[in-house]
């Protein structure tokens, strides 16, 4: 991030090379403050432009810029003097005027989209003028990585004397802004700001504007760059972070902490309710799981987990969903998740049923694309008594011959109720089901055993 | 908790200043949450509160930064200072030491701010009565001498603490209404915001932050 105040020694513009566009030519200037560059191109009626606000606001001389030429503007001699005499031109301008650079001349050589100073007066401008109407209708609203790190930068350094020229770009309407925000997306990234070498998610910045946050999502955001939470983890109800490369639930939960360890009481997300670090790189559910101990509702699809752990250190826990992950369950699942309600285990490398068969609170169960093939096995989930949803499709045992029905006979009596692959049974299949039982009744002279006696 | 309205005709800009330990941030939650914080943490830098105030018939709305008082903070705090249409100086009544560095909190007041900022004397902590190191009549004579206002309030109860904000305020507004204080000045801390709820010309081209995943 560039910020000409700190480097007003280190800022240099240049003129390497044009481009022809449409019969157009297009002069690509080069700016670089500090160790950041960025270019942008103008074409010589956006220096005549520029000129004309320079010379009736900021006393620049008016022969200063090449003149204009109707003919023979084409031949690349001329392009090549007039490149030179642009860049000469414009080192003078910016040489004389950098002190105090008019909004102009900032913007003319995007300052707006890099530099700080310039990135917070257009913000502190638009929410002085749109901020309130915004907020009227939304509570929510997008950030990038650049924008955050600017407020946080300008909370945390001292003097930014430029904000003066105009009260409407007085730092308070951003922050004001921000304090009335109930849900906040960061989305970052890995890729490069416009056209310079700044990279999103290499900008570190805290979080201590937001007071009224209650819902927080961080899309591809390099976690390790937040550097303060502030009172966000007292207000927080559900946090999102996806793609962002998360190894551990500490690596989000106390990422501003040096210390990484959950024993601090300051450190608990005490309103955190609803968690999802989907599409991260968590190998486990650990320790750090105890920083949101009122969790009711977990979601970690898209991650390297291998096993359900300390789930049952989180008693509210009813909604827990890890889709696509390497899950093998062997032993029963029992004191892990018996207050669980819905359970998605699907695209896992489950193979058996019976570690769900005591899963009594169970209502949905989503095992789709798992391993499951033993027709057998079916039995170990018939006799939850709450199951009204179960997902078995994408299993070797969806492809046996009369699955369906067969699924159906061993739910006995409930078997109307169940929603067997997000399709409720037909009069056909409950019918052929029922046969099936009578036939299994008639042959070993008793009622089929639904209910496994382990 | 009910959304405040977004209808107001002025934004004043506000600062609060003192020592470390007097009550700035107390003073500031007391006003925009009108409850008291018994454990108030030592502020880092600054901290930042608004409140709609009914003036004159008039909606302002207050935005106030509130400083630490830590010396350490001096520099980031010095640059708050700048376009504050009313600065709450506050000292408190149960410790003279902070009662003495008032004539150099005015200094630095006086230096950083425009000659039409409203600056507000607050003796803090009067609900203490038997701890009292500070005089009323001192005080106020100090206040007479410097031409500032003055009150003695409490955080605590909330005694005066609303009388400090709002007095400020009508201050300001007579300023701007005797033509004392000019509205286009930079600096001067005040804004007037004509615009209506519903206005909607602007609101479709809302700040949208680029993206880039």
């Amino acid at each position: 991030m560039a910020c000409l105040l700190e480097h007003d020694n280190n800022f240099t513009v240049a003129i390497p090379s044009y481009e022809i566009k449409n019969n157009v030519t297009y002069y690509e200037i080069h700016v670089t403050v500090g160790a950041v560059t960025w270019s942008v191109s103008h074409r010589y009626n956006d220096f005549v432009e520029l000129h004309e606000v320079l010379i009736a606001d900021h006393c620049i001389a008016k022969e200063m810029l090449p003149q204009k030429k109707l003919i023979g503007n084409r031949d690349p001699g001329f392009i090549e003097k007039r490149k030179v005499d642009l860049e000469a031109y414009l080192r003078v301008v910016v040489n004389y005027l950098q002190r105090a650079m008019p909004l102009v001349l900032a913007k003319f050589l995007d300052f707006d989209k890099y530099d700080i100073t310039y990135i917070l007066q257009n913000m502190a401008y638009k929410c002085f003028m749109d901020g309130d109407s915004f907020l009227m209708k939304s509570s929510e609203y997008t950030f990038n990585p650049l924008q955050l790190h600017a407020i946080s930068e300008r909370l945390q350094k001292c003097c930014f004397p430029t904000e003066v020229s105009n009260n409407q770009h007085d730092f308070s309407h951003i922050i004001d802004f921000c304090q009335k925000l109930q849900t906040v997306i960061v989305r970052g990234g890995r890729s490069i700001i416009g056209t310079s070498n700044i990279i999103y998610n290499s900008l570190p910045f805290v979080m201590t504007m937001f007071k009224s946050v209650s819902e927080l999502h961080f899309y591809n955001i390099h976690l390790p760059n937040v550097c303060d939470f502030g009172s966000v983890r007292l207000t927080v109800g559900c946090f999102v972070i996806n793609n962002s490369c998360i190894k551990q639930l500490t690596d989000a939960l106390l990422c501003d902490k040096v210390h990484k360890t959950t024993e601090s009481s300051d450190d608990v997300w005490n309103k955190l309710v609803k968690i999802d670090f989907s599409w991260n790189e968590l190998s486990g559910i650990d320790d750090g799981i105890l920083l949101a101990p009122n969790l009711q509702n977990l979601t970690l699809d898209g991650n390297q987990i291998r096993k359900i752990e300390n789930i049952e250190k989180l008693p509210k826990l009813t909604y827990l969903c890890m889709s696509a992950n390497y899950i093998v369950v062997e032993d029963c699942l029992y004191s892990q998740l018996k207050n669980i309600v819905f359970l998605n285990l699907s695209q896992n490398k489950i193979t058996k049923l019976s570690p769900f068969a005591k899963l009594v609170n169970l209502k949905t169960l989503d095992l789709a694309s798992n391993s499951v093939s033993e027709a057998s096995e079916i039995r170990y989930v018939s006799c939850l008594p709450k199951l009204e949803y179960l997902v078995l499709t994408g299993n070797p045992l969806s492809t046996i011959i009369d699955y369906r029905v067969k699924v159906f006979e061993a739910f006995g009596n409930r078997a109307q109720c169940l929603c067997l692959d997000n399709e409720r049974p037909s009069q056909k299949e409950l019918d052929t089901a029922a046969v099936l039982r009578a036939l299994t009744v008639v042959r070993e002279g008793k009622t089929p055993i639904t209910i496994p006696s382990g | 908790m009910s959304a405040p309205p977004y209808s107001y005709s002025y934004i004043f800009k506000y600062i609060i200043i003192g020592d470390m330990g007097v009550g700035k941030s107390c003073l500031l939650h007391q006003f925009t949450e009108k409850k008291f914080m018994s454990d108030c943490p030592h502020t880092i830098g600054v901290e930042f509160g608004t409140r709609i105030i009914d003036v004159c018939g008039q909606k302002i709305k207050l935005q106030i930064w509130d400083t630490a008082g830590q010396e350490r903070f001096r520099a980031v705090t010095r640059s708050y200072y700048r376009g504050a249409a009313g600065a709450l100086m506050v000292y408190d009544t149960t410790r003279r030491t902070t009662y003495n560095h008032l004539s150099s909190w005015l200094t630095d007041t006086r230096n950083l701010t425009n000659p039409s900022t409203v600056i507000f004397l607050i003796g803090n902590k009067s609900d203490l009565k038997d701890q009292r190191d500070v005089a009323y009549e001192e005080a106020k004579q100090f206040a007479d001498e410097n031409g500032l206002m003055f009150v003695e309030a409490s955080a605590k109860t909330g005694d005066n603490v609303e009388e400090a904000f709002v007095e400020t305020a009508k201050k300001i507004f007579q300023c701007i209404q005797d033509g004392r204080l000019d509205l286009n000045a930079t600096e001067s801390g005040v804004q007037h915001k004509p615009s209506q709820p519903g206005r909607q010309t602007l609101t479709d081209q809302s700040p949208k932050p680029s993206c880039s995943c």
